[in-house]
């Protein structure tokens, strides 16, 4: 049974498109230790010790690129609600 | 039917019958068994499953019963169509009559497909063959045909024995047979001064000829044969010949068509080749049994300059021929003659002696000795084709004298001495004095006359299409079917007409617009009316069809316009529907009404007796008891009998009806109630109501009265109600019982109404798309003039000129449709009013047309910015929004859009934010990637950089800065910086978007080019200009205005922008020089203000120079002085100019003469609003006026140049403020959801991502978007267009039934 509408399920679809390749490939590069993202890294205000500042930047990397690719696997999900709920809709709207 | 077949045999008992029909039944069996198909057809679908052969026998049975069912149908269907063929058509109607909605659609469609593969199949099989047949003849000699299938001789003129011609003339004779014999002798003198012979001809390919015979049923009809001339061989054999199509109007047999002249400068008077076309008939010796002819043709080629043209002529004669329709076409080029003057001469019918033609530069006799049976056709030579000639051609007949478009020639037809005179004059008088104005360039003459340069390239968005004023003919009879042809083309923009003028006996000037007659005194206002009251009915129906839910088929298919007598059949149609619909609807709201009652009644008769049972219960038996008890009643010494009445009235009014009771009646009354749980619907509005059961009871008969009249007060329903319980039950018994009747006499009501109305839904678009076709065409018919006679009816028309030829297509048809014998006149006119302005756009072009027509309508033929938009217009936008995620988002909308494009036109979505955004798609999906591309440029995706090359920086930073976030400035020093000297490939190095100096870095470099592509945008639109000023013969124009304005935009902005270059190539950093080290590099903007301001500092910083380069003081002083001296000539040049020629045109006292006819034509049709609103402004008469008109012009010009070039600083500014939202989008949103350094960060993201996304669409895309897209509409409409394009034109509004359909549904 469609529970969420044809333009709500076609928005998600869109969104959950949208962010599981916007999500995957920021994880992507969150793994690489791209550059440009290193200012939406964690860090603390003042390092003491360089070893400290090295060895938090790879955790926030690795730990920043995960939760992408968990952000992406949950937006996998939606879409695949999202597309069954679409496919629904359509399908109710032609038996009419 | 097999079986009815087979009935019948039996029935016959005859051993012979009894043969044949196991033969037809065999015959019948063969094919149709169906089982192979079907078992396919489930292979298709399902490959796993089979079926049983019982089922297969069902199948079958049931393909058999279908089919069976459809041919019966089409049968019945021709039957009541009274034809007796039975084609696709009826067919089709039958299957979807038979079949359900979808089925029928598909089936349909594949039947369809089907039948056409089986052509397409067929058609390759008869190529193929015909192929072979090819092989055998060879290919030179191919394409000639006889029916006859005897040789033909084919013979060309090697000299023109014709000495009256002018010699510089070419002519090409295309010459047509007639039946006479005597003529033939002729043809036989003629052909033995043909110098050179063909090889003799082939039998063309038998296909063709049966496609060519077809056609061929009128018994005198002729067949022309004409000859592509093989220029390359001047004097020489055609090689290549071709068929002509028939000619089946028995008394126009040929027709004139003309080629386009090549322009004339104004200045240049003569040396113009104008094209004669001349045709001779005479018979051949093989006629066959159709009296199809042979024809010859001949050419005479006497001078190889002017074979290029003909080339042309003969090409386009050609396509014309071999696609569309029979006409022939020959032209006479002669020398000496202006390009608006007559020139063509058509003689049909019997030359008995050679014709003449003079011409001496202003006048052309031509002299023609006729039999009785010619006709002469004149036509002028003005860039137009037959229709003119045909004007004359039938006023020739008449004998009458005619004077043609262009000037007063004369045609004189004696019947007498057969021979006929033709004598054309051009107005050279009226011509020259506008010249005289366009070369002074104060106004135009809109003439045919193009720059060379235009001609050679063609470009059709460049400027509006040349449009001519038209006037047309129509027999009253033919009219009609006419006009529905224009409206199936949409080329013709009509004209109001009501009184023409006439000078010398016929029709000189334009007529003019009727604002007097009122809309009830023109001549179809009847069938207006009459589509009024269709229309409505239609409406009518389909509201009905709405109110039940059923679906409207719109199959989208476009019916022809019906004819005139099909109105009728519509009208009765109609009118049955909507009197069966009416009386329908009248029954069913009178049972409703019944059985409404009858509810009430029952649910009265239920609760009352719920309250009666009450009192049962509480001890009195029966209702006669008192309510108030023995007691009470007996202190009142009597027995009292308490009345009662029952109603029903709705719930909403229940409280005040208790309280009005209660007051009215003293508290005397006792009310009780019960709500009716199921809610009844309202017979007249068809509304669900709910409503409450009373039931009052009372004592005495004022009371009784009292409390009825409350309830009629109240609008409620008293019902009777019997006393007995026994009679109540009885009453109840009979109440549903006939409720019970009312549910199905109302069941079939609703169902007739339903089959009613779903038969009309089928129809109901396209009956409404005839219904308005037919209002369109009497509106239209409503425009045109009634002639005397009332035999023809007079329009007149805007037309683009190069459609001319396919709007005497299209009236040719209508002609033919409708039956008449008398073709309609397309007649060009000469007006001294603006055209209106007709820019052919296709989807892709259209939006941007509707970008620069929003601003204002392109004057006639001046340039049109739309072709250039279409480039700049993404270009400057993407400037603003230089972000490659958000082009990429709106490059993929658009993608959809154009992809889905048919689809979702068909929807016909109403929505105005969709309308706007899909007639845009193609603008907005060129602003998407454009968007992409300076995403790139800037590299900013999503705010974002991406680093492709590899960055050209390397950055140490110290461990304090690491240590403290810091990113540190960039510097492309040598020394302690981080640059390696070469610079990243495309666009900005992505390391600037961790650069604290980004800001700074990137604020420098946006202004600069934003500066740079507003000079380069600037200067083009004065460029532009210059194709104005010389379209318009202002050639002066260049001088006076053009060049000032040029030169004072480059030697300032111009300059500017050469100041930026130079700072950017010659400092750079680690230069070894100090001078030439960025700190020593000037600011622009000082050194701009500096130079205007003559300012100049002599003391330079250490180790810097002042200067750029060496004598920039002197240059740049020399610049200012020059762009100041420009403005002088801007004022004062074009003044000047004017008076002076002013004063020559003085002097000139005749042409000044024809200058007050001129005007006084004008004042003819003064009154007219279009024509006053056209002339005037453009052309100032007073020298006051152009001086004033002059001097705003300058400051505005002056003033503007600075202001733009600093309005094109909106292109930095509004692209820093869209890097910085979304960077501050992306830093205050999605940063948040990186912050958890866990796994529940990710379900964090999930939701932030979404917020950011919906706040990146909403705010970036969307809003930002529309700012760029009006800001770059400013910069188009203020800053560019404002260099060269005037606005001032009117909108080409051509009838056409494709706009009436479109505006149509919008206003439902």
């Amino acid at each position: 049974m469609p529970f969420c509408g044809p333009k709500c399920s076609l928005c998600c679809t869109i969104v959950s498109v949208w962010g599981i390749v916007q999500l995957v490939l920021m994880g992507v590069f969150f793994y690489t230790h791209s550059v440009a993202l290193a200012e939406d890294l964690t860090l603390k205000e003042h390092y003491s010790n360089l070893d400290d500042f090295y060895k938090d930047v790879n955790t926030s990397y690795e730990q920043n690129a995960y939760n992408c690719w968990i952000a992406a696997l949950i937006y996998l999900v939606t879409l695949c609600v999202s597309v069954h709920q679409f496919w629904l809709n359509n399908r109710v709207s032609y038996q009419v | 039917m097999a079986r009815r077949k087979k009935s019948v045999g039996s029935n016959v008992k005859d051993l012979v019958g009894k043969a044949r029909e196991s033969t037809r039944r065999r015959r019948s069996q063969q094919p149709a068994k169906f089982s192979n198909y079907v078992f396919k057809v489930l292979k298709q679908v399902h490959p796993q499953l089979s079926m049983t052969n019982k089922a297969m026998k069902v199948m079958d049975d049931f393909m058999h019963d279908i089919y069976s069912r459809l041919v019966s149908e089409a049968a019945g269907l021709v039957k009541l169509t009274k034809r007796s063929t039975l084609s696709a058509s009826e067919f089709q109607t039958a299957t979807r009559l038979i079949l359900p909605g979808e089925l029928a659609k598909h089936a349909i469609s594949e039947a369809s497909k089907a039948v056409a593969s089986f052509l397409t199949s067929r058609n390759e099989d008869a190529k193929r063959s015909h192929a072979r047949r090819v092989i055998n003849n060879p290919p030179s000699m191919l394409p000639v045909t006889a029916n006859n299938e005897e040789p033909v001789e084919i013979e060309i003129f090697g000299t023109v024995p014709r000495p009256l011609l002018s010699n510089a003339r070419e002519v090409t004779g295309d010459v047509e047979e007639s039946m006479e014999e005597d003529e033939l002798e002729n043809d036989v003198e003629f052909a033995r001064k043909m110098p050179s012979k063909v090889p003799p001809m082939v039998k063309n390919p038998p296909t063709e000829n049966a496609n060519v015979y077809q056609n061929n049923i009128a018994p005198d009809s002729t067949t022309k044969r004409v000859l592509p001339i093989d220029n390359t061989a001047e004097r020489d054999v055609p090689v290549d010949l071709s068929i002509e199509e028939n000619i089946t109007d028995e008394e126009d047999g040929s027709r004139i068509q003309e080629e386009p002249h090549p322009p004339t400068p104004p200045t240049e008077a003569e040396s113009d080749t104008s094209t004669v076309a001349y045709e001779t008939s005479k018979p051949t010796e093989g006629e066959n049994r159709k009296n199809t002819h042979d024809g010859e043709k001949k050419k005479i080629a006497e001078e190889a300059e002017t074979v290029p043209m003909d080339e042309e002529a003969e090409t386009q004669s050609m396509n014309e021929e071999t696609e569309t329709e029979p006409m022939a076409s020959q032209s006479v080029s002669g020398r000496n003659v202006e390009p608006n003057t007559l020139l063509i001469v058509d003689v049909v019918g019997n030359t008995q002696e050679s014709s003449s033609m003079v011409s001496d530069g202003s006048t052309i006799s031509t002299q023609l000795t006729l039999s009785s049976n010619t006709r002469v056709q004149i036509g002028t030579g003005n860039g137009s084709s037959a229709e003119p000639s045909e004007t004359l051609g039938l006023l020739s007949r008449r004998n009458e004298s005619v004077m043609t478009d262009s000037g007063c020639s004369t045609l004189r037809d004696v019947p007498e001495t057969p021979s006929l005179t033709v004598r054309c004059q051009t107005l050279t008088t009226s011509r020259d004095s506008k010249q005289i104005d366009s070369r002074i360039g104060f106004g135009f003459f809109f003439g045919p006359k193009k720059p060379a340069f235009e001609q050679q390239f063609k470009m059709p968005l460049f400027r509006s299409e040349e449009m001519t004023l038209c006037q047309l003919f129509l027999q009253s009879e033919a009219a009609y079917a006419c006009v529905a042809e224009l409206g199936e083309l949409g080329l013709a923009q009509f004209r109001d007409v009501s009184i023409l003028l006439f000078k010398y006996g016929f029709v000189v000037t334009i007529s003019q617009l009727n604002p007097d007659v009122s809309a009830f005194q023109r001549k179809f206002v009847n069938e207006v009316r009459r589509c009024d009251e269709m229309e409505r009915k239609l409406r009518y129906l389909e509201k009905e069809i709405k109110r039940d839910d059923i679906p409207i088929l719109d199959t989208g298919e476009n019916p022809e316009a019906p004819q005139p007598r099909e109105m009728i059949d519509l009208e009765a149609a109609f009118e049955k529907l909507e009197n069966e619909l009416r009386e329908v609807n009248q029954n069913s709201e009178a049972l409703k009404k019944n059985f409404l009652e009858l509810t009430e009644l029952k649910h009265i008769l239920r609760k009352t007796q719920t309250f009666f049972d009450e009192m049962a219960e509480s001890g009195h038996e029966d209702e006669h008891a008192n309510l108030l008890g023995d007691d009470g009643l007996r202190a009142g010494g009597q027995v009292l009998k308490l009345g009662f009445v029952a109603g029903v009235i709705l719930r909403e009014r229940l409280p005040a009806f208790e309280r009005m009771l209660w007051r009215a009646c003293r508290g005397n009354v006792f009310l009780r109630q019960a709500e009716i749980d199921a809610a009844l619907e309202d017979p007249v509005t068809g509304d669900q109501v709910y409503k409450s059961v009373f039931i009052i009871f009372f004592q005495g008969d004022q009371l009784k009265t009292r409390v009825k009249k409350i309830c009629e007060g109240f609008r409620a329903t008293l019902y009777p109600c019997p006393e007995t319980p026994a009679e109540r039950r009885e009453m109840a018994i009979g109440v549903m019982t006939r409720i019970e009747d009312l549910n199905t006499v109302l069941g079939q009501t609703q169902d007739h109404r339903h089959r009613v109305l779903v038969a009309a839904a089928k129809n109901i678009k396209n009956w409404f798309v005839k219904v308005r076709k037919i209002k369109s065409i009497y509106h239209t018919l409503n425009l045109f003039n009634l002639d005397v006679t009332q035999k023809c009816l007079i329009a007149e028309c805007w037309i683009p000129v190069t459609d001319m030829e396919t709007i005497q297509m299209s009236l040719r048809r209508g002609t033919e449709r409708s039956g008449s014998s008398v073709p309609p006149i397309l007649n060009r006119m000469m007006t001294r009013e603006v055209p209106p302005t007709y820019n052919r756009t296709n989807k892709f072009t259209a939006g941007f047309q509707n970008l620069v027509d929003a601003y204002g309508v392109a004057t006639y033929r001046e340039v049109n910015p739309a072709s250039f938009t279409i480039i700049s217009f993404p270009f400057l936008f993407s400037m603003m929004f230089g972000d490659a995620g958000h082009g990429l988002l709106m490059t993929l909308f658009a993608l959809w859009m154009v992809v889905k494009e048919k689809p979702l036109a068909a929807k016909k979505i109403q929505s105005e934010i969709w309308v706007i955004c899909f007639a845009g798609r193609y603008i907005m999906l060129l602003m998407g990637l454009f968007s992409i591309y300076a995403g790139f440029i800037y590299n900013d995706v999503f705010s974002k950089g991406v680093n492709i090359f590899g960055s050209a920086y390397k950055v140490n930073l110290t461990e304090h800065e690491l240590q403290h976030h810091h990113s540190g400035m960039l510097v492309p020093n040598e020394v302690n910086g981080h640059y390696r000297q070469t610079p990243y490939p495309f666009g900005v190095d992505p390391i600037w978007m961790l650069a604290e100096n980004k800001i700074p870095y990137l604020n420098a470099y946006k202004m600069k080019i934003s500066i740079i592509f507003g000079v380069v945008h600037m200067g083009f639109g004065v460029i532009l200009g210059i194709w104005n000023h010389r379209f318009f013969g202002r050639n002066m124009n260049i001088l006076v205005e053009f060049v000032p304005q040029i030169i004072f935009l480059i030697f300032l902005f111009g300059y500017l922008c050469i100041l930026m270059f130079i700072k950017w190539t010659k400092y750079y950093a680690g230069a070894e020089d100090q001078a030439l080290t960025p700190g020593c590099a000037p600011s622009i903007l000082i050194t701009f203000i500096g130079m205007v301001l003559f300012k100049y500092d002599t003391v330079a910083l250490d180790g810097c120079e002042n200067y750029m380069y060496p004598g920039q003081v002197t240059l740049q002083k020399i610049m200012i002085i020059t762009a100041v001296l420009v403005v002088p000539i801007l004022l004062f040049g074009k003044p000047i100019l004017f008076k002076m020629e002013m004063n020559k045109a003085k002097n000139h006292a005749t042409l000044h003469n024809h200058n007050g006819t001129a005007e006084g034509e004008d004042v003819e049709v003064a009154g007219v609003p279009q024509t006053e609103n056209h002339e005037g402004g453009d052309e100032p008469h007073e020298f006051s006026d152009v001086m004033i008109h002059q001097a705003i012009h300058t400051i505005e010009y002056v003033l503007g140049s600075v202001s733009h070039t600093a309005s094109y600083l909106r292109l930095w500014a509004l692209s820093l403020a869209h890097s910085q939202l979304s960077e501050v989008l992306w830093l205050m949103v999605l940063r948040k959801g990186l912050m958890f350094q866990d796994w529940y960060g990710g379900v964090i993201l999930y939701f932030i991502f979404a917020a950011w996304a919906a706040l990146t669409v909403s705010i970036l895309v969307l809003m930002e978007g529309l700012s760029a897209f009006l800001h770059t509409l400013r910069l188009h409409w203020v800053e560019f267009q404002s260099k060269f394009y005037a606005g001032a034109g009117y909108l080409f509004v051509p009838f056409s039934f494709e706009n009436i359909m479109e505006v149509q549904p919008g206003e439902e």
